[in-house]
């Protein structure tokens, strides 16, 4: 979790550091053959991708686009961990099976999340989330 | 006079007032077991009865067979040997009176283990048939238990004590089971009224118990009676009162005139209770007490004979005659048996100790038949009354023989039971010179041999009168009324004047012995007039209920004037009672505990009401609703108020939470990167 946030300045969280990782046993990898891509390039996507997706949730009348939102925030977050696996050392393979879980879970709560809305639609003719507050006082 | 004395005065008078008899040997002294097998029985019953597939009765039924088989032996080895055996334990001690338990076992005491061993046995067995489907049959088992262990513990007493213990127990089981049907109110208060009335005549026992101790310093029975032959000048003081406050107890469970009233009342019990009730315990305790006693009535206490003998004849026509006008047939035979307990009573009163006891064997084993064969008719019809009855001859043969054979043995037809012992007692009044007792008892055999046959063509011949198929009863119920009816017949033959008098010798035999005049042969003038009268009666009845059956019925409603009210009213004793003793003395009780109630208990009661009444004002109203309940009411008000507000949150709109979790994440995120 709080592997880049330490006592440090601000600024210098996104410098990556390599003696300030190298105390950490953690070093900066960078990719062979290729241009070298900074770490920032592939979080701001996912900060991109994940407010899209917080936007989508909280607007979206259907019920079908607000889950497809939600796909979007967990697609986020595989970006983050896919991007942190690749730029550090001794990470193991941690990013990149994480990434596997959040994918398998998801197709899960998509299969059960379908056919959530699937018999609600059925029932009630609409998928609207606003009509649905019958859980309320 | 006669010179006839029997065996055992002329031993008696040779070895001066002892004779040596046996002692009896294991079974005299293990004899205890008589009276503890039905009171054990009685707890099993009460507490495992439930259980058993039978209800108890099995458990009832197997201690009675115990008594009976235990009541043999001791009967064998009192007429093998004669047995004079007795043995107290104290239980207590009030200065120097002993309160002891014990037992006697004498020629006595094992006729009367026999009579109601096999009288109880064969009752008993005979229940298990007539109580099936009954409410209560485990209680009423319990109950019977309970009546036939009293009347054993009464028997066996060696001490006046134990006497009134056996006898109240007995009176208690006799209102459980009379009142056993309680539902009906009547039921209940017969059980009452029997135990009233015996309540009243218990006083003179009670009175006479102490009467006679305490001259002699011993409740035991042959330490009076010990005093009594030695003339000790003492008791001879209190010699009369004590008998006649005795015979008032007798009076009392032998149910003779005035005191007789609760008895035919008492038929609102089960039919096997009227049974044994009348055939081997309860009334036959009285006359067992007489003959307990009788060594203080043979010459002591002469004089107290004269109102037994008195009592005994008016009891003995009086209540012959209340048997003619009833259509009950268990009330035919309860005014039956006061009638025969009046021969008894006659007998003992007269000096015949040895043909009232007679009178008691033989009647116990006809009037238990017949009330067995009551029993069986009512059973199948479902009636007590006669008027519902006729023409059951032919669907019910084995009750109809059984029932003509305890007709004629009761009426006194030779050569059945009732011949031989009626003929004794009305030989022995002829014998002591009591001319108009013998014709009272002449007319009361009459009567007897009228109403039993009035009672058997109106409900064994003619035609049926009430409603469904009558039926002959099951074979758990008429083979005991088989044995009875055997038993009817050859009951009498143990005491044949002249040929054989054994069961003279088994009930002379006891420690005090007294004089007594046996006669060697029958009394033949007597004889042909007991048996006329007894033929007169029958034919009587043949001619008024039988011989034309078309008006049979006509007959049976036709009424003697003047003497038929008397008679229907049961010479207005009840209303007598009722009117004469029972209201004077509840009315001033009633008034006064009246006002007692409404003065003095009242104003207690209301001042202790209003003291609480206040206290639980103040409770109510200072320390419980201002208080207590404000307090809870304020928490639950506030709790519910806030929780009206609060519900509102719970909109139901999922993404109005989804807001709220990213707004709540991003505040998080927020602080950790300010404040982390």
């Amino acid at each position: 979790m709080p592997l880049l946030r330490r006592r440090k300045p601000r600024k210098k969280r996104c410098r990556h550091d390599s003696k300030e990782l190298e105390a950490r046993g953690l070093e900066l990898r960078i990719p062979e053959g290729g241009e070298l891509v900074l770490l920032n390039q592939f979080l701001i996507l996912g900060a991109l991708l994940f407010s899209l997706g917080v936007y989508g949730l909280l607007v979206r009348r259907n019920a079908v686009m607000v889950l497809l939102s939600i796909e979007l925030m967990l697609n986020a977050v595989n970006v983050n961990l896919v991007a942190f696996e690749s730029f550090l050392r001794n990470a193991g393979a941690g990013g990149q099976i994480f990434a596997i879980f959040v994918i398998t879970v998801a197709a899960a709560e998509v299969g059960i999340g379908l056919a959530i809305i699937l018999l609600i639609f059925r029932n009630r003719t609409s998928a609207n989330v606003d009509e649905l507050d019958l859980m309320k006082w | 006079m006669n010179t006839f004395t029997n065996l055992v005065l002329a031993a008696a008078e040779e070895a001066e007032h002892s004779i040596e008899y046996g002692d009896g040997g294991i079974f005299a002294e293990w004899a205890w077991l008589l009276v503890i097998v039905p009171f054990v029985a009685f707890v099993a019953i009460v507490f495992f009865g439930k259980r058993l597939p039978r209800q108890g009765g099995e458990i009832a039924v197997g201690a009675m067979a115990f008594v009976f088989i235990y009541a043999a032996i001791l009967f064998v080895i009192n007429t093998v040997e004669g047995v004079v055996f007795e043995h107290s334990v104290e239980v207590a001690r009030i200065g120097s009176f002993a309160i002891e338990w014990g037992w006697v076992v004498d020629g006595l005491s094992s006729m009367m283990y026999l009579v109601i061993g096999l009288l109880a046995f064969l009752i008993f067995t005979y229940a298990l048939g007539y109580m099936e489907g009954d409410v209560r049959p485990t209680w009423f088992f319990a109950a019977f238990t309970l009546f036939a262990g009293s009347m054993l513990l009464l028997v066996s007493a060696p001490n006046l004590i134990q006497l009134i213990v056996g006898w109240e127990g007995v009176g208690l089981a006799s209102y459980l089971l009379i009142g056993h049907w309680w539902e009906d109110k009547e039921n209940s208060s017969a059980g009452m009224k029997a135990f009233y009335v015996n309540k009243v005549a218990d006083i003179g026992l009670v009175i006479g118990a102490f009467v006679l101790a305490i001259p002699v310093g011993s409740f035991r029975i042959s330490d009076v009676l010990d005093a009594v032959v030695g003339n000790s000048g003492d008791i001879e003081a209190v010699a009369f009162w004590g008998a006649a406050l005795l015979f008032i107890g007798a009076m009392g469970k032998s149910a003779q005139f005035p005191l007789h009233v609760w008895l035919p009342d008492a038929m609102a019990g089960p039919t096997p209770v009227s049974a044994l009730m009348h055939a081997a315990t309860m009334v036959t305790a009285g006359v067992y007490l007489l003959g307990r006693m009788y060594p203080l009535y043979a010459e002591m206490a002469a004089e107290a004979r004269v109102p037994v003998l008195i009592i005994g004849t008016i009891t003995l026509i009086i209540a012959g005659l209340l048997a003619v006008v009833q259509d009950d047939i268990k009330k035919v035979l309860a005014y039956s048996t006061v009638s025969q307990l009046g021969y008894m009573v006659a007998a003992m009163g007269a000096g015949a100790y040895t043909a009232g006891l007679f009178h008691l064997w033989t009647h116990a084993f006809f009037k238990g038949l017949l009330f067995l064969g009551a029993g069986s008719v009512i059973h199948s019809v479902h009636s007590n009354n006669m008027s519902d009855m006729g023409g059951l001859r032919k669907p019910m043969p084995v009750t109809f023989g059984t029932f003509v054979a305890g007709t004629l043995a009761l009426a006194g037809i030779f050569p059945l039971a009732g011949f031989f012992s009626k003929d004794e007692i009305l030989a022995a009044f002829n014998y002591e010179g009591y001319t108009a007792v013998l014709v009272i008892g002449v007319v009361g055999a009459f009567v007897t041999a009228f109403y039993m046959a009035r009672t058997v063509f109106l409900t064994f011949y003619g035609t049926y009168k009430g409603h469904g198929r009558p039926h002959e009863s099951p074979r758990v119920m008429t083979m005991p009324m088989v044995v009875l009816a055997g038993l009817a017949v050859v009951g009498g033959w143990v005491n044949i004047p002249g040929l054989y008098t054994g069961f003279t010798d088994w009930v002379g035999t006891r420690a005090q012995t007294f004089a007594e005049h046996h006669a060697e042969s029958f009394d033949w003038p007597v004889v042909a007039i007991g048996l006329t009268a007894a033929f007169l009666g029958i034919v009587a009845g043949y001619f008024l209920y039988y011989r034309d059956e078309e008006t049979q019925q006509a007959r049976d409603s036709f009424r003697i004037p003047l003497l038929w009210p008397l008679l229907e009213h049961k010479y207005y004793l009840d209303d007598l009672y009722m009117n004469g003793i029972v209201t004077p003395i509840k009315g001033p009780i009633a008034r006064f505990v009246d006002w007692t109630n409404s003065y003095v208990l009242d104003g207690i009661v209301n001042a202790a009401g209003f003291v609480t009444r206040a206290l639980a004002r103040f409770v109510y109203q200072d320390l419980d609703q201002r208080g207590i309940d404000l307090a809870l009411n304020g928490v639950a008000y506030s709790t519910d108020d806030l929780a009206g507000r609060t519900r509102l949150l719970q909109t139901g709109k999922v993404q109005q939470y989804a807001g709220a979790t990213v707004i709540g994440a991003v505040l998080l995120v927020i602080g950790f990167v300010v404040f982390g």
